[in-house]
């Protein structure tokens, strides 16, 4: 295995961690509050709003982590260049992550559409978020090992 | 997958080259070993630019390094 492959499954991996964790405490705050439907979008867009930072903090954290780990685990040095073949996976990884988003999106405005409230809307919206970054991984991973 | 249809000897002409190993190519073209693999396993057709290079690294013209079936 590749060291692109390896970090892109630990990626893959930290990112089903964080998430799950990250709305499972939201879920739970969201419950012990009680919140009024007029607090209801605030507490969301502040839960989707600090989810961001949270998932690029988690990233630079484990992106170092991994680094060091393999280094001492395979005594393989870091890969420094970024060629066509990695700016290729990326973008089609990036595409797929957008059409995730998207078709989530359109749900979430159904959903608010169909008279459901707006908690509703904005839950679908984040696991969106959520299913759209793991998407982005797989792909990523997907493509490394079979090509594009 | 761009599988089918391009073909390439990049196998035979590192080893006509006293075996030279992927990572030496990878290095003489800019490319990350992993490119070279999934270029040689057929996962991955290089740029044009990509293959012109690897065909300068043989010193061999392109048609002798990737070839097409139509």
């Amino acid at each position: 295995m590749f060291y692109q492959e390896r970090r892109e499954g630990v990626y893959l991996i930290s990112n089903i961690f964080v998430s799950v964790v990250y709305l499972g405490f939201v879920l739970q705050q969201y419950q012990a509050l009680g919140l009024s439907s007029e607090n209801d979008l605030r507490f969301w867009g502040t839960s989707i709003l600090i989810f961001i930072p949270v998932q690029i903090v988690t990233r630079i954290l484990i992106h170092i982590i991994f680094s060091i780990m393999n280094t001492v685990v395979t005594k393989e040095e870091e890969p420094t260049i970024i060629d066509e073949f990695d700016k290729l996976i990326e973008l089609k990884s990036a595409r797929n992550f957008y059409h995730t988003f998207m078709f989530g999106f359109v749900l979430a405005m159904g959903a608010l559409a169909l008279n459901q409230s707006s908690s509703v809307m904005a839950l679908i919206l984040m696991i969106t978020i959520i299913i759209a970054g793991f998407v982005g991984d797989i792909s990523q991973l997907y493509y490394y090992r079979k090509g594009v | 997958m761009s599988k089918a249809q391009i073909s390439n000897n990049i196998r035979k002409l590192r080893f006509n080259q006293g075996e030279m190993t992927q990572q030496e190519l990878a290095d003489k073209v800019g490319v990350s070993r992993q490119t070279i693999v999934a270029i040689e396993k057929g996962n991955y057709s290089p740029s044009l630019e990509l293959a012109f290079k690897i065909a300068h690294v043989f010193n061999v013209p392109l048609e002798e390094v990737f070839s097409y079936t139509p």
